[in-house]
């Protein structure tokens, strides 16, 4: 589906502006994220009064969501109903779709037309990929998140584990151990419904892939032998009581109960973790196989602008620039958290906070997040959801699980190009 | 009048209407290619084996609608009166405190209680010997444990309707029977139950058109349908496929087959009603 058809059906939302900017009244332009009160929401309406302020053509007015699901949702029904947000933050397991099958306008385009790459210029290149469709950059990354396992070191310590281990044998062992002391399953991943971050993990740290280019069309690979092995790798500890199986908000409390030695989880729980941890919480970069080289699914958001009218397209390129501005990232990083896509931003707060500078760490491993191309992608991600399901409750093997699900997946995509 | 019909068509029949006409076509709500696809939808949905698991699933949910949104507070509501004392106050606040709590903090503590290690049910199981169970991850478990904590949320409400009933039942003609030689089961058959036959008749039917929307945010919090879409069921799916995956054609055959299977109960109940109804005097 051609993105150009797409921002032809969207450009009627020009008359839904309120202000042109022409008679000298402010630009008026909508940003719409998932930050929540207690998630970020002061940082958000901090830098949105400071981008006011600063720019006084244009006028910037915020709207959070519980979440990118419910944020997807909201931008689907808005473009519907020709009210889109004009930038919004769009998570990254979504941006195949996204670019796919809303009028965005690639961050490429607004480039050549308002000129400046601004934030790009200073990003790795694995961080800009984050926001590129077959090396074609639709957004601009901003939230950023990496895997790591926190732990209970005093758990650890009485269960006679000195050190945390940094591969997946030397964590298994140490479960195997605080098993033995009669402790709980210790390998404890938050998996959230509906979401491949953990398996993507595994699998690409396995050597694997979720996906593959065949003669210029996505594929599914999550059912070749990497991918089969890191998920039945993953059911056996189930099976032997290394891990839990239980649901993301049942993996935070086991973990805060003081049960579960770790969470393997992005490092946005950082700080609820210190808050709410009545023991000694510490973190350690996700674990590798063996010698394999550490590949981490990025988590977190790229802003996406889709304002059609251009005084307001102008306007939302000029805030989405701001808000990846280095003296933006600095509160964002401080307040909300996240990693920082441009490096050496906020080095005096990773400096102050070792679980942090685990994951900062971890940031030459970030690998794009797959998102499932064309009009089905969202729901192939739930067909590999489901697949893992049946998997970790023991109801099928790995091969018989991934196969079909990857054979109904090449089906639900079917024909969507790749480079 | 007018105003009302005006409502009524704006918010009511043209939505059905808009449901009905975009269940024949494939589309995700902004493309520009809108296929017509006629009844392709609804002989997919019709043909697909995962549907009709689908069926059973909210069939299973309307079953433990009916018994915790209808005969669980009617028992308790009369277990109540018969022993009323002086912690009966005590005894309708409890039950009552479920209602006023939100779901997505209610749905919060559940998964506590439901943790496969150190979690209350399976301490309490345990005490009797039964092994843990992981109530959220277990696909033969999930959709009871979540069925559980909708019909928990809303028994306080259905309780209280219970209640109303019961103590508006004339201590005067209770008596009279008592006097004429009527057992409690007599009293119950043919004194209580005809008099309480409105209320009845009015739990049963909100606990099967309400079964489904009363255990939506439940389903969400506590396992988003999952494990591999075990404690889904249609109303669930409708969203899942419309504002999800944005499948919007199939999310609305599942909707116009939702609306008549609700339809169809509801009629039936009704029936029941102008045909069971005794009115006290």
């Amino acid at each position: 589906m051609g993105i150009t058809s797409l921002a032809a059906c969207g450009s009627d939302d020009a008359d839904t502006s309120s202000a042109s900017g022409a008679d000298g009244t402010p630009v008026e332009i909508q940003y719409w994220h998932t930050n929540s009160d207690a998630n970020g929401r002061p940082a958000v309406q901090a830098l949105v009064r400071r981008f006011n302020a600063a720019n006084p053509g244009i006028h910037v007015t915020e709207r959070t969501y519980d979440g990118y699901a419910a944020l997807l949702e909201n931008v689907q029904t808005g473009i519907a109903s020709r009210r889109p947000p004009d930038v919004a933050t769009v998570g990254y397991n979504s941006l195949n779709y996204v670019a796919g099958n809303f009028p965005v306008v690639p961050v490429s385009e607004l480039v050549e037309r308002y000129g400046d790459e601004g934030p790009l210029r200073a990003m790795p290149e694995n961080i800009a990929a984050l926001g590129q469709q077959d090396g074609r950059q639709i957004g601009l990354p901003y939230g950023l998140s990496l895997l790591v396992v926190f732990y209970n070191a005093d758990l650890l310590r009485r269960a006679g584990v000195s050190e945390a281990p940094r591969d997946w044998a030397g964590w298994e062992a140490a479960a195997r151990t605080i098993a033995r002391s009669g402790g709980d399953p210790a390998i404890n991943f938050q998996q959230y419904p509906g979401d491949n971050f953990i398996s993507q993990a595994l699998i690409a740290g396995n050597g694997g892939a979720m996906t593959q280019c065949v003669s210029g069309e996505t594929k599914a690979a999550f059912a070749q032998p990497p991918a089969v092995e890191a998920m039945s790798w993953w059911a056996g500890l189930i099976r032997d009581r290394l891990a839990l199986n239980v649901t993301a908000d049942q993996s935070m409390q086991s973990f805060l109960a003081g049960r579960a030695a770790t969470l393997i989880t992005s490092i946005a729980s950082r700080e609820t973790l210190e808050q709410q941890a009545r023991f000694d919480v510490q973190a350690a970069p996700f674990p590798t196989f063996g010698g394999k080289p550490q590949q981490l699914p990025a988590g977190g958001n790229t802003l996406m602008v889709f304002s059609q009218e251009d005084a307001k397209q102008e306007a939302a390129w000029k805030f989405a620039q701001f808000l990846d501005s280095r003296p933006s990232l600095e509160t964002w990083v401080h307040e909300k958290g996240y990693l920082s896509p441009i490096p050496g931003v906020a080095r005096d707060f990773t400096a102050r906070n070792p679980m942090q500078a685990v994951a900062d760490a971890e940031l030459p491993a970030a690998i794009p997040w797959t998102s499932w191309p064309g009009r089905d992608g969202l729901a192939a991600t739930q067909v590999v959801s489901d697949a893992t399901d049946t998997i970790l409750g023991g109801q099928k093997s790995a091969a018989d699980a991934l196969t079909p699900a990857a054979e109904e997946i090449d089906d639900t995509i079917a024909g969507a190009s790749c480079q | 009048m007018a105003p009302a019909l005006l409502l009524f068509g704006a918010f009511v029949l043209w939505p059905i209407a808009r449901t009905g006409w975009l269940s024949l076509h494939d589309w995700n709500l902004v493309s520009p290619d809108r296929e017509f696809v006629g009844l392709d939808n609804y002989s997919e949905l019709l043909g697909d084996p995962d549907f009709h698991r689908l069926l059973g699933r909210t069939l299973m949910y309307v079953a433990i609608g009916l018994v915790g949104g209808f005969l669980l507070p009617v028992g308790l509501a009369m277990l109540t009166l018969r022993h009323a004392g002086r912690a009966t106050g005590v005894y309708q606040t409890l039950l009552f405190v479920p209602t006023v709590i939100t779901t997505a903090v209610g749905a919060l503590v559940w998964q506590f209680m439901y943790l496969p290690s150190g979690g209350p049910v399976n301490e309490l199981l345990d005490t009797v010997g039964i092994s843990p169970v992981n109530w959220l991850k277990d696909p033969s478990t999930a959709l009871p444990a979540v069925g559980v904590v909708g019909a928990w949320q809303n028994l306080g409400f259905s309780y209280m309707i219970a209640l109303a009933g019961l103590s508006a039942v004339s201590p005067t003609l209770l008596e009279a029977a008592e006097l004429d030689g009527a057992s409690g089961w007599q009293l119950l058959r043919h004194v209580v139950l005809p008099l309480l036959m409105p209320t009845l008749l009015f739990l049963a039917t909100t606990a099967v058109l309400h079964a489904l929307p009363n255990v939506f945010v439940a389903i969400e919090i506590l396992t988003s349908g999952g494990p591999a879409g075990s404690s889904s069921n249609l109303l669930y799916d409708v969203y899942s496929n419309g504002l999800r995956f944005f499948r919007v054609g199939e999310a609305s055959a599942e909707a116009v087959v939702l609306m008549a299977l609700i339809g169809g109960a509801a009629v039936w109940q009704m029936r029941l009603i102008e045909r069971g109804v005794t009115y006290e005097r």
